[in-house]
C-alpha cells in the first residue's frame, strides 16, 4: 500500500509540523489579531481550567494515529477517499491548536504560567519520545508494508527533531518569563 | 577582608564532638539540614578514599605489561567497585551534601521542607553504600563494570552474589537520591523568603532545581532495570536472558535512559557552583543569568534525546546512528554557552586567584578538553574505532574529574569557611591544587594516546607493545600523585576544622544570603533576612549605591500546598517507573513476541469486574476527603473503610487470578518471557495498591486517635497517590487485558 520508500516518514514529518508548528502558529495568529470574542474568552477560560485535557489532545493525537491498527485503517481510508486526507490533516491541526492554546491563547490573562508551560512541554516531550522510541524499535510485522528504514526514520523524526521543537518552545517560554514586567514595586528605603 | 580581630567561631550546638556519646547521638539523630549536609560530605570523602584505593591497585597492576599483581577476577571487581563507588557514592552524595547544606541558606529558609525525609535520604544512601561494600565479605564484589551490561550481569555469567549487592545498594542509594530531590524541589518552591522570586534565585539553587527534576525523570528507569535484574537473578525471570526470550539490549536501553541523564545530574549542580564562584572572585555580576538558566534546562531536556549514542556499537543501524550523532553534537551548544558566559564574567573583572577560583579556572580548561573529546564521539565511525578503549576512559575522567570533581573541590574551598567557621590553610591548599591538577593530567591526558593506539579498557593486562608500557607507567605515577594529594586534602580539611584561623561571616565579600548569617550558621539559620533585591542580594545590601532602583517584591507562597506538591512529584517519578515496566512488556510482546497468546490466558471480563471495584474506590476516597473537609469525621471514616474494602477486594481478585494462572496454566515468573513481564508489571501495581491500603489504614488510625492533628493537606496527598494507583491500572488493564482481546495479538 505504500510504494514510496519514505511514505511513513513523510506522513510523520507532516504530522509533527501540523501539531507542533502549524497549530501553535494558528493560535499565535489568533492572539495577534486580538481575537477576544466572548466565545473565545469562554473557550480560553475552560481550557485554562482543564489544561491537562489540552495536553492530552496534543499527545493523544500523536499516539492515536500511530497505533498500528489505526494507522493501517487510516492509510486504507486515504487510499480510497481523497477527502479523508483533508479530514485527517484537519484533525491533526485541531490537536495542535488545542495543545498550544493554554500557552499562546488570545487571552493573555488566561495563559499558563511560563514555568508551568515548561513542565507542560517537557512532559509532552517525554511522551512523544516514548512513542518515537516504540516506533523506531518496533518489529517489522507491526507496520506491514513499511520498510524498516522508513519506520525507523519515522520514529526518529518523532523522537529527536520532535524533542527539539519542544525544547525550543521551552526556551521561548523561559525568555518570555525572564523579560516579563515585574508587578508592583516597593522601592527600598535607603539604608 | 580578614582581620586579626575576627572572633573565634561559635559552634551552633555545644558538645558536637563525636568523642562524647552525646555528640555521636546528636549526629545520628539529627534532622538539621546543615548536619545532614556535613554527613553527606563526609560520606563522600570516606567513599572517595575507598574508591581511590581500589583504582590505585588497578593502576599498580597496569604498571608493567603481562603483570600478575592482580588476578583477572580481582581486577574486574576492583574497577567495577571504583566506577560504581565514584559515581553513586562519591560525586552524588557530595552534590546532595552541598545542595542540602546550602539550598535552605541561600533561599533564606531555616530548614528543608521535610527535615525527617532529609535524614531518611541520607541514611538510606549511607546504608546503600555499606551494602555495596558488604559484597566483599559476602563472597565477591560486583564484577561487570559500573554499567553492568547484560548478559554479564546474569546469574549464568556471574554467579557470585556481588551483582545482587550492586542492585540492592544502588536501589537504596537511588531511593535516597529521589527522595532528596523531591525534598529539594519542594523546599526551593515553597520555603523561599517571600521576597525571593524565582528570577532572583541564586544560580546554584536554579541548577539544583533543574537537576532535581532530571533525577525524578531518570532514576525510575534505573530502578526498574535493577528490579528486573534482581528478579532475573533471584527468581529466574527472563528479562535480560536471551535463552528465555528476553533481551540483553533492553538492559542497555534502560541503563542509558538513566545513565546519560545521570552524567548531567553529576554536572548541572556543579555548573551552579561555578556560577557562584566566577562572579565573586571576578568581582563582576554574572554574565547572562537568563542564558545560564536556559542552557541548564536545554541540557536537561537534551539528555533524553541523546542516550542512544552510548549504543552506537550495538548495531542499531545507520538511520538510528545518524539521528543520534546529530543530536549528540547539539549538546555542545548549551554547554558552550555556559563556558562563554563564565569567560565573559571574568572578562574585565578584577580577578582574585584564590583556591576556589584556581579550581574554577582549571575546570574551564580541562572540561573543554573533555567536552571536545566527547564531541568527537558523536561522530559514529570515530566512536566505532575508539569505543571501549582508554580514549573513553580519558574522556569520561576529564568530564567527571575536570568537570564535576574540580567544581566540588572549588565549592569545598569556597564554603568550608562557612561550614566550619574556619579557614583552610592557604599554602597547603595551593599545594593540593597544583599536585592534584598535575597528577590528574599526568594520569589521563596520556590515556587519549593509549586509546588511540588501541588499548582496550577493562582488560586486566596488556602485551608489551611499543609505547604502551611507558604510557601506562606515566599514567600510574599520575594516579599515585592524585592519591597522595587526596590524603593531603583530608589533612587540610581536618586541620581546618580543628584549628583553622577564624573566618568571619563573609570572608570572600560574597553575594548570596548564606554569607549574611554566622559561620558556622546557628541552629536556626536566620532570625531576619535582608531584603532580596536581585540574585546577589547581599552585595546590594553591602553596596546600596550600586543597587540603584533595586526593589523588593513580595510573592505569594502557599506553604500549605507542600504535601500535595511532594505527592505530585512522587507520582511523577512513579509514573516513569511504571512506563519503563510497561515499555518492557510491550517490547517483549512484539520483539520477538510472546510464546503464549495473552488473550487465551487472560480473562478480561473477570479481571474487569474487580478492576471496576478498584476504580470505584477512587470515588470512595473522594467522598471521604470531602466529608473530612466538612469536618464530618464519622462519615469520612465510613468512606475510608469502604475504600479500603474495595481495594482489598481488588487484591483478592488479583490473588485469585494469580492462583488460577499458576495452577491451571503453569504460568510463573520463570516459565517464559510473558510470565516474567506480566507478573512484574501487575505485581508492582499490586504492591502499590498495598502501600495505598496501608496509608489509608494509617489515616484511619490517625482520625480515631487525634482527628484535630490530621490536616486536610495530608488527606489530599494520600488521595493524589490513590487516584494515581487507580489511573495506572486503567493503562495496564487496557494494554495487558483489553488490547490483546481487541487486536487478537499482543501489542
Amino acid at each position: 500500500m505504500m510504494e514510496n520508500e519514505y511514505g511513513f516518514s513523510i506522513h510523520m514529518a507532516i504530522g509533527i509540523v501540523e501539531i507542533l508548528v502549524a497549530g501553535p502558529l494558528v493560535v499565535r495568529m489568533l492572539a495577534m489579531r486580538r481575537l477576544r470574542t466572548p466565545l473565545v474568552r469562554r473557550l480560553s477560560k475552560w481550557i485554562a481550567g482543564n489544561a491537562w485535557l489540552a495536553w492530552l489532545a496534543g499527545t493523544g493525537t500523536m499516539w492515536f494515529w500511530h497505533i498500528p491498527a489505526v494507522h493501517h485503517w487510516a492509510m486504507g481510508m486515504s487510499e480510497r477517499h481523497i477527502w479523508w486526507m483533508a479530514v485527517q490533516q484537519l484533525l491533526l491541526l485541531m490537536g495542535g491548536i488545542l495543545f498550544s492554546w493554554p500557552l499562546l491563547g488570545p487571552c493573555r490573562g488566561l495563559r499558563m504560567h511560563p514555568l508551568a508551560g515548561i513542565i507542560y512541554l517537557a512532559t509532552a516531550c517525554i511522551s512523544c519520545s516514548l512513542m518515537g522510541l516504540l516506533i523506531t524499535f518496533a518489529p517489522p510485522e507491526v507496520y506491514p508494508g513499511v520498510s524498516p528504514r522508513d519506520r525507523e526514520t519515522a520514529g526518529l523524526i518523532m523522537w529527536v527533531p520532535g524533542c527539539l521543537i519542544y525544547l525550543t518552545g521551552c526556551l521561548l517560554l523561559l525568555r518570555q518569563w525572564l523579560h516579563r514586567q515585574d508587578r508592583p514595586r516597593i522601592v527600598l528605603p535607603k539604608i | 577582608m580578614i582581620s586579626n580581630t575576627t572572633p573565634a567561631p561559635e559552634q551552633p550546638i555545644p558538645g558536637l564532638g563525636i568523642s562524647s556519646p552525646q555528640g555521636l547521638l546528636q549526629w545520628i539523630s539529627s534532622v538539621d539540614h546543615k548536619q545532614i549536609g556535613i554527613l553527606y560530605l563526609w560520606l563522600s570523602v570516606l567513599f572517595l578514599l575507598l574508591g581511590g584505593a581500589s583504582i590505585l591497585l588497578v593502576r599498580t597492576q597496569l604498571i608493567l605489561p603481562d603483570n600478575h599483581f592482580l588476578a583477572p577476577e580481582a581486577y574486574d571487581q576492583l574497577f567495577t567497585m571504583h566506577g560504581t563507588t565514584m559515581i553513586f557514592f562519591v560525586v552524588t552524595p557530595a552534590i546532595f551534601g552541598f545542595s542540602t547544606y546550602l539550598v535552605p541558606l541561600m533561599i533564606g529558609a531555616n530548614d528543608m521542607a521535610f527535615p525527617r525525609l532529609n535524614a531518611f535520604s541520607f541514611w538510606i544512601t549511607f546504608f546503600g553504600g555499606l551494602l555495596l561494600y558488604f559484597s566483599f565479605l559476602a563472597g565477591g564484589a560486583p564484577d561487570a563494570g559500573w554499567f553492568n551490561y547484560a548478559p554479564l550481569n546474569e546469574y549464568n555469567y556471574s554467579s557470585r552474589p556481588g551483582i545482587g549487592y550492586y542492585c540492592a545498594g544502588l536501589l537504596l542509594g537511588g531511593t535516597g537520591t529521589v527522595s532528596a530531590s523531591i525534598n529539594l524541589i519542594v523546599t526551593i518552591l515553597y520555603n523561599r523568603v517571600p521576597a525571593m522570586g524565582l528570577r532572583r534565585l541564586p544560580l546554584f539553587v536554579w541548577m539544583v532545581l533543574i537537576n532535581s527534576f532530571l533525577v525524578l525523570a531518570s532514576f525510575p528507569a534505573l530502578n526498574a532495570a535493577l528490579a528486573m535484574l534482581l528478579l532475573d537473578r533471584q527468581l529466574h525471570a527472563h528479562f535480560f536472558n536471551m535463552v528465555g526470550g528476553g533481551s540483553s539490549l533492553l538492559w542497555q536501553h534502560l541503563f542509558w535512559l538513566f545513565g546519560h541523564p545521570e552524567v548531567y545530574i553529576l554536572i548541572l549542580p556543579v555548573f551552579g557552583i561555578y556560577s557562584e564562584i566566577f562572579p565573586v572572585f571576578s568581582r563582576r555580576p554574572i554574565y547572562g543569568y537568563g542564558t545560564l538558566v536556559g542552557s541548564g534546562i536545554a541540557i536537561a531536556l537534551l539528555a533524553f534525546g541523546v542516550w542512544v549514542h552510548h549504543m552506537f556499537a550495538t548495531g542499531l543501524g545507520n538511520t538510528v546512528n545518524g539521528f543520534f550523532a546529530a543530536s549528540s553534537l547539539l549538546i555542545g551548544v548549551p554547554t558552550g554557552i555556559k563556558i562563554f558566559n563564565w569567560l565573559a564574567t571574568m572578562h574585565g573583572g578584577s580577578i582574585r586567584f584564590t583556591v576556589p577560583m584556581l579550581f574554577a579556572i582549571a575546570f574551564l580548561i580541562e572540561f573543554t578538553i573533555g567536552g571536545l573529546s566527547g564531541i568527537s564521539f558523536a561522530i559514529v565511525p570515530i566512536d566505532w574505532q575508539l569505543t571501549d578503549t582508554y580514549y573513553v576512559v580519558a574522556h569520561l575522567h576529564f568530564v567527571f574529574i575536570g568537570g564535576s570533581l574540580f567544581g566540588l573541590l572549588a565549592g569545598l574551598f569556597y564554603w568550608l569557611p562557612k561550614i566550619s567557621g574556619r579557614r583552610p590553610d592557604d599554602r597547603l591548599s595551593r599545594w593540593f591544587f597544583w599536585s592534584f591538577v598535575i597528577g590528574f593530567n599526568l594520569t589521563f591526558l596520556i590515556q587519549h594516546a593509549l586509546g588511540a593506539m588501541g588499548m582496550p579498557r577493562r582488560v586486566y593486562t596488556y602485551p608489551d607493545l611499543p609505547g604502551w608500557a611507558i604510557c601506562n607507567q606515566l599514567s600510574t605515577i599520575g594516579g599515585y600523585v592524585m592519591g597522595a594529594s587526596v590524603i593531603l586534602l583530608v589533612f587540610i580539611i581536618v586541620k581546618c576544622v580543628r584549628s583553622g584561623a577564624p573566618a568571619g561571616n563573609d570572608p570572600w565579600d560574597a553575594n548570596t544570603l548564606e554569607w549574611t548569617t554566622a559561620s558556622p550558621p546557628p541552629l536556626r539559620n536566620f532570625t531576619s533576612v535582608i531584603p532580596v533585591t536581585s540574585e546577589r542580594a547581599f552585595r546590594d545590601f553591602k553596596r546600596p549605591e550600586d543597587a540603584a532602583g533595586a526593589s523588593v517584591q513580595r510573592q505569594m507562597i502557599r506553604r500549605s500546598e507542600r504535601n500535595a506538591a511532594m505527592m505530585w512529584l512522587l507520582i511523577g517519578t512513579e509514573a516513569i517507573f511504571f512506563l519503563s515496566l510497561l515499555m518492557a512488556y510491550v517490547y517483549f510482546g512484539s520483539n520477538p513476541g510472546f510464546t503464549v497468546t495473552p488473550s487465551a490466558l487472560l480473562n478480561w471480563r473477570s479481571t474487569g469486574i474487580f478492576s471496576v471495584l478498584l476504580w470505584a474506590s477512587s470515588f470512595g476516597y473522594w467522598r471521604a476527603e470531602q466529608r473530612f473537609r466538612l469536618k464530618n469525621t464519622q462519615l469520612s471514616q465510613m468512606w475510608l473503610r469502604v475504600t479500603i474494602g474495595l481495594a482489598l477486594a481488588f487484591l483478592a481478585g488479583q490473588a485469585k487470578e494469580y492462583y488460577h494462572l499458576v495452577h491451571e496454566h503453569h504460568l510463573t515468573l520463570s516459565s517464559g518471557i510473558f510470565g516474567t513481564a506480566f507478573f512484574t508489571l501487575t505485581g508492582f501495581h499490586g504492591l502499590h495498591v498495598l502501600v495505598g491500603v496501608l496509608l489509608m489504614v494509617l489515616l484511619l488510625v490517625r482520625m480515631n486517635s487525634k482527628p484535630a492533628v490530621l490536616s486536610p493537606q495530608v488527606m489530599r496527598a494520600v488521595g493524589i497517590y490513590w487516584h494515581f494507583v487507580d489511573a495506572v491500572w486503567v493503562v495496564i488493564f487496557s494494554v495487558v487485558y483489553v488490547a490483546p482481546h481487541v487486536l487478537k495479538t499482543a501489542i
